[in-house]
C-alpha cells in the first residue's frame, strides 16, 4: 500500500485552505497532521477521503488516482473517523452493533451476510466494546462513542484510516487507550493512519512521520524530532516553548507563553463584576 | 463490565433481528384479522360467516361457494372491502412516508406533510370544488382528485426548487416546506373566504377533514399499487437513511451522498402521500404517530422501521375507520378524529412506559 499526496490544493469559496500539499505514506505508518486551528488539517483529511474534491493536484492510492475511483471503491480502502460526534449524533439512536454494522455498507446491498456479522463481532471484541453491543450510541460517554466510531471505520476493512482529532473530548486515559489501539493496528495488521492531532506531545509520541501545516501549506515535515522544534513552534503557533527529549526518545514540548501576547484590555465599567 | 465472546455477540444480533421480524409478522397477522372482522361489522352488516362466504366465493370461484344474497354481496364486496383495502393502503403509505421523512430530515416532528403537500392538495381540491378549475382535466368526477394530486406534486417541486438554491440540506428542505405549506394554506383560506356558495365551503371543510367513506374499488386499485411500489423503493433506501443520520461526512466516506438520498425520498414520499390524499382528503396524525410507535417497538434501523411503520399505519387507520363506522351507528365519525382519539392514549402509554429515550 502506498498513498501519495501530490500538490493538493483546495479553497472554500475563494478562501484558499490548502496550498500545494505533498507527502507520502507507506504501509503500517502513522502520520500526524499538526498545526493551529484553521491550518487545513481537517480539510486535508476530507480531500484524501474524497469527501471534498481537491481543486488542484492529485492523490494516488497504489498508483491509482483516487478521483478516478468510485466512492464505493474508495470506501473499501479508506475509513474516516470524523471529529467528535456530538453534532452528528443521530436524532434517533442506533445500537452500537448497528452503528458498527453501518461500516459494512460498502460490501452489502440490503441484507447482512454471516461475514458482516462476523467482522463486526470481531471488531467489537478487538476494540474492547463488546459489552456495549446492545447499548444505544447516544447513551455512551465521549470516549466510548469515539471507540465506536473507530470500530465503524474499521468495519470497512480499510487499508488507510483517516482520523480527525481522535482524542478530542477524551480524558488522558482514553486518549492513550485509543492511540495505543491504533498503534497496535498499524504494527500488527499493517494499517496506515493519517490523523489530525492538536496535542503535539501525543503526536510526537505515536507518529512515525509528522506534517506541520501553516495556513494551508506544509511548514515542516518528517520525523517528530525534525518537526517538533522550538523554532517551528514559535513560527507556526506563535508560542515560545521548551522542547526536550523524553525517556522514549521522542521530543516533548512545554508551552511557555505566546509571543506578542494580546494586550490586557481595560474592562468597561458596565461589565465589571465588582 | 462483562466481556462477550464472538459467538455471544453474533447470537445477540441474530436474536434482535429475529425479534424485529417477529413483531412485523405479528402486526401483519393482526392486520389480516382486523380486516376480516372489519368487513363484517357496521350498519346493515351480514354475519361474519356470510361475509367470508362472499369474499371467498369472489376470490376463488372454483370452490362454488354460495355467495349469499345480492344485498350482502353489495355491502361486503362493493362497499366494505374496497374501503378496508383503502384504509390499509392509505395508512401504510402515509406512515411509511412519515418514517422515511423523519429519518432523512432527522426530526421527530416531521410528518409526510412536511413538504407542504397537504395544504397544496387542499388548495387544488378547493379550486376544483368552487371554481371547477382543473389543471390536468377540466371536468368530471376526477376533477378534484387530479387537481389535489397535481398541486401536491407542485408543492414538492417548489420545495425542491427553493432548497436547491441554497443547497439541499435538512434545514432548507424543512423551512422551504413550511413556507410553501403556509403559502398554499393562505390561498386555500382565500378561496374559502371568497367562495360564492356555502355548500362549496362546506364541501371543502369536509374534504380537508379527510375520510374513507368515498372509497371505491377504483380508488383502491389505483392507490394500492402506488403505495406498495413507493414503500418498497423507500425500503431500498433504508441503509442510506441509516447512514445519512450518522452525519454527512460519515455518509460521504461510506459512499452515500446525503443529498441524493434526500431528493429520492422526497419524490417517493410526495408521490405516495399525494396519491393517497387525492382520494381520501387530508388524513393526519397516522403519518406522525405510527413511525414513533414503531420506533419504540423495534428501534431505529430503517430496514425494519419502514415496513413496521407501514403495517402499523395500516392497522391504526383500519381500526380507527372501523370504530368510526360503528361507534355512532348509523352515523359515521370521520377517521381523522378517531385516529387521534385512539392514537394519542396509545402513543402516550408507550412513550411513558419506555425507559429509553427515543430521540435526543
Amino acid at each position: 500500500m502506498k498513498l501519495v499526496i501530490n500538490n493538493v490544493s483546495f479553497s472554500y469559496k475563494s478562501v484558499p485552505a490548502l496550498r500545494n500539499v505533498c507527502f507520502e505514506l507507506g504501509k503500517g505508518e502513522i502520520l500526524s497532521l499538526v498545526g493551529p486551528n484553521g491550518s487545513g488539517k481537517s480539510t486535508l483529511l476530507k480531500c484524501i477521503d474524497g469527501i471534498l474534491k481537491p481543486h488542484g493536484g492529485t492523490i494516488f492510492f497504489d498508483g491509482k488516482q483516487t478521483c478516478s475511483m468510485s466512492s464505493k471503491e474508495l470506501s473499501k480502502v479508506m475509513g474516516y473517523v470524523p471529529q467528535s460526534m456530538t453534532g452528528a449524533a443521530s436524532m434517533f439512536p442506533f445500537t452500537v452493533f448497528d452503528v458498527v454494522l453501518a461500516g459494512r455498507k460498502p460490501y452489502i446491498g440490503w441484507s447482512v451476510s454471516e461475514k458482516d456479522i462476523e467482522v463486526v463481532a470481531n471488531i467489537l471484541r478487538f476494540m474492547g466494546i463488546d459489552d456495549l453491543a446492545t447499548r444505544h450510541f447516544n447513551e455512551l460517554s465521549g470516549g466510548e462513542q469515539q471507540k465506536v466510531m473507530i470500530a465503524r471505520a474499521l468495519a470497512q476493512l480499510p487499508q488507510i484510516l483517516l482520523m480527525d482529532e481522535p482524542t478530542s473530548n477524551l480524558d488522558i486515559k482514553h486518549q492513550l487507550e485509543v492511540l495505543q489501539l491504533i498503534h497496535c493496528l498499524c504494527r500488527n495488521m499493517g494499517l496506515s493512519v493519517v490523523m489530525a492531532l492538536h496535542d503535539l506531545n501525543l503526536a510526537s509520541r505515536f507518529s512515525d512521520k509528522m506534517v506541520m501545516l501553516k495556513n494551508g501549506s506544509i511548514f515542516a515535515a518528517g520525523s517528530p524530532e525534525k518537526v517538533i522544534t522550538e523554532e517551528n513552534i514559535v513560527t507556526v503557533y506563535g508560542v515560545r516553548a521548551h522542547v526536550s527529549l523524553t525517556r522514549l526518545g521522542k521530543p516533548q514540548i512545554i508551552p511557555l507563553e505566546p509571543i506578542n501576547p494580546q494586550p490586557v484590555k481595560e474592562i468597561p465599567a458596565r461589565i465589571a463584576i465588582v | 463490565m462483562t466481556t462477550k465472546t464472538i459467538e455471544e455477540l453474533k447470537k445477540i444480533y441474530r436474536r434482535s433481528v429475529k425479534r424485529k421480524v417477529l413483531i412485523i409478522l405479528s402486526l401483519f397477522s393482526a392486520i389480516i384479522i382486523t380486516m376480516l372482522v372489519s368487513v363484517s361489522i357496521g350498519a346493515g352488516s351480514p354475519r361474519f360467516t356470510e361475509a367470508m362466504q362472499v369474499i371467498f366465493s369472489k376470490l376463488l370461484p372454483s370452490l362454488n361457494l354460495d355467495p349469499g344474497s345480492a344485498t350482502t354481496q353489495i355491502i361486503v364486496w362493493n362497499l366494505r372491502l374496497p374501503r378496508v383495502i383503502m384504509a390499509i393502503a392509505a395508512g401504510a403509505g402515509l406512515a411509511a412516508s412519515g418514517a422515511t421523512m423523519q429519518g432523512v430530515l432527522r426530526n421527530p416532528l416531521v410528518s409526510s406533510y412536511i413538504l407542504g403537500v397537504s395544504a397544496a392538495a387542499g388548495f387544488g381540491a378547493a379550486l376544483a370544488t368552487v371554481f371547477k378549475i382543473g389543471i390536468i382535466i377540466s371536468y368530471g368526477k376526477y376533477l378534484i382528485i387530479t387537481n389535489a394530486f397535481a398541486f401536491s406534486m407542485l408543492a414538492m417541486l417548489m420545495v425542491y426548487g427553493i432548497a436547491r438554491i441554497r443547497g439541499i440540506t435538512t434545514e432548507t428542505v424543512i423551512l422551504a416546506g413550511v413556507a410553501v405549506g403556509y403559502l398554499f394554506s393562505a390561498l386555500l383560506s382565500l378561496i374559502q373566504y371568497v367562495a360564492p356558495q356555502h355548500e362549496a365551503v362546506r364541501a371543502i371543510v369536509f374534504w380537508l377533514m379527510g375520510g374513507l367513506h368515498a372509497s371505491t374499488w377504483e380508488a383502491a386499485i389505483i392507490v394500492s399499487p402506488i403505495v406498495l411500489l413507493t414503500v418498497i423503493l423507500m425500503m431500498q433506501q433504508s441503509w442510506n437513511i441509516n447512514i445519512t443520520s450518522m452525519g454527512e461526512d460519515v455518509a460521504l466516506s461510506l459512499g452515500v451522498n446525503p443529498r441524493h438520498v434526500l431528493v429520492i425520498t422526497m419524490v417517493l414520499e410526495s408521490l405516495a402521500t399525494a396519491s393517497i390524499i387525492a382520494f381520501t382528503g387530508v388524513i393526519g396524525f397516522v403519518c406522525l404517530i405510527s413511525p414513533h410507535i414503531s420506533r419504540m417497538l423495534i428501534g431505529t434501523d430503517h430496514r425494519y422501521l419502514i415496513p413496521c411503520s407501514a403495517i402499523m399505519g395500516g392497522l391504526l387507520l383500519l381500526c380507527s375507520d372501523t370504530v368510526g363506522r360503528v361507534i355512532l351507528m348509523p352515523a359515521e365519525v370521520p377517521v381523522g378524529i378517531i385516529t387521534s382519539l385512539l392514537g394519542v392514549p396509545f402513543f402516550l402509554y408507550i412513550l411513558l412506559s419506555k425507559r429509553r429515550r427515543i430521540w435526543q
